[in-house]
């Protein structure tokens, strides 16, 4: 289990730059939830200090916000410019990635609908876009241009 | 045949192609032209639409009609370049997706299969999750001997020849079991596999962390390269990163030199870019590459078997 649990700490650290700073400031405490040896947990105390774990969480971010970007460019264009803070937290509250893009995107929807203080224009006229680039995605990709 | 033997060469079964190109939608019109180039690299898994381990009428995987398109008007031959297979990963291996691979592979007689070395998978309750990125473990043993488990199923299961790519990485752990070389040549020593070797990879390893490529060359056994992968890359907070921008720099053309002298087995160079950047290439500009690839590609001292 431990190696499982290295690697999932480590992912864990690419995907939140926070962790990774609590963790500088105390991995003993940071890293108590993981079944790690103590060989492992040093590596990760040392990881954290690296410019490359900055790269890393840049990485993780880049492949989550193509996924969205990829099925609801304009959704995500009319979410400006709040839409770093609401990807922030919308990857707080769903930290694992969905590799299939229609996937992460009808979760990102249903998350939005439970956000409606966070959208600034019309909540259903957005959501309304997002669902529609949604069935086009869907359409596309099921070789049935919409 | 015994592909998983100890000491399988891989490229005693693969023809030499020549100089290929990763392929992706917006590359249909170049590839289309004939002689463009000699083979296609395809990720398999950008052709598919993986519906998950539940899918309600029991198909996980069905094709994508575009890439299906693609690769049927090309008539070229094809190897193929996984994604997903997640060969360091501490979780069990994902028996279907092993299968997927073997039907595509027999499909479009890919000539071989590859793969990087890195996990995408991770521990998620019960069952397996994705990452969100493709990391690097540490080059330990008990890695190791996760990765030649997993390839060997591999082999055993598709009957080809599979490959390794080493992977850029922007984390190190210095008190790995062994370096980099040693775990790529006892990788491919213990399941029988070889090497795709991305020399852009082994740039940006060069560049971020201050050594050698062509002394790393130096630590690889080169008649284990089947296969070699030309790229760009660019600025990240810092570091230099793989994002396939376009034309190779000219260290990784020095790589490619350097490695062609010294790999007796290479069957073929592929280059790679991302999309996104091709307004900026052009089709003239890929041409270049692949033009520039074939005169280092024809100028190779031994032709393979």
């Amino acid at each position: 289990m431990s190696l499982a649990a290295f690697q999932r700490a480590y992912a864990d650290l690419a995907a939140s730059p926070r962790l990774c700073l609590a963790v500088r400031a105390d991995p003993v405490a940071a890293l108590a939830s993981y079944d790690l040896e103590a060989r492992e947990r040093d590596r990760l105390a040392r990881a954290v200090w690296q410019r490359g774990m900055d790269a890393n969480c840049t990485l993780y971010r880049v492949t989550r916000i193509t996924a969205l970007n990829t099925v609801m460019p304009t959704t995500l264009k009319r979410l400006q410019p709040g839409l770093r803070a609401l990807l922030d937290t919308y990857w707080e509250d769903h930290p694992v990635h969905e590799i299939r893009f229609a996937h992460e995107a009808a979760r990102f929807i249903a998350w939005l609908e439970t956000r409606p203080d966070a959208i600034t224009e019309p909540g259903d006229d957005l959501i309304a876009l997002a669902r529609g680039e949604l069935a086009v995605a869907e359409a596309r990709l099921e070789g049935e241009e919409a | 045949m015994a592909h998983a033997d100890p000491g399988y060469d891989p490229g005693r079964d693969a023809p030499p192609l020549g100089v290929g190109i990763m392929a992706n939608l917006a590359l249909a019109p170049f590839i289309a032209v004939p002689g463009a180039v000699d083979y296609l690299a395809v990720t398999p898994d950008m052709s598919w639409i993986d519906h998950g381990p539940g899918a309600c009428d029991g198909r996980r995987f069905t094709d994508i009609p575009s890439w299906v398109a693609m690769l049927e008007a090309s008539g070229l031959p094809i190897v193929s370049h996984h994604i997903g297979l997640s060969i360091t990963s501490a979780q069990p291996t994902d028996a279907a997706y092993v299968a997927q691979m073997a039907a595509w592979a027999e499909r479009w007689r890919a000539h071989w299969l590859s793969e990087h070395l890195a996990f995408v998978a991770i521990a998620e309750g019960h069952g397996p999750s994705a990452a969100g990125l493709a990391l690097t473990a540490p080059f330990d043993r008990e890695v190791l001997d996760l990765a030649v488990e997993r390839a060997r199923t591999v082999i055993e299961r598709t009957r080809a020849p599979f490959l390794i790519e080493n992977s850029p990485y922007y984390v190190t752990f210095d008190d790995s079991d062994m370096r980099e070389a040693e775990f790529l040549n006892r990788f491919c020593a213990e399941c029988g596999g070889g090497l795709l070797l991305d020399l852009h990879n082994l740039y940006c390893n060069a560049v971020n962390y201050g050594f050698s490529g062509h002394r790393f060359l130096d630590e690889l056994d080169l008649g284990r390269v089947v296969e070699t992968h030309i790229a760009n890359g660019s600025e990240l907070g810092g570091l230099y990163a793989d994002s396939h921008s376009g034309a190779p720099p000219e260290p990784v053309w020095d790589l490619l030199d350097d490695l062609v002298g010294r790999a007796p087995n290479l069957r073929g160079i592929t280059f790679e870019f991302h999309d996104s950047y091709l307004p900026q290439l052009g089709f003239d500009g890929v041409g270049e590459v692949i033009e520039r690839a074939r005169r280092v590609w024809q100028a190779r001292p031994e032709t393979p078997k």
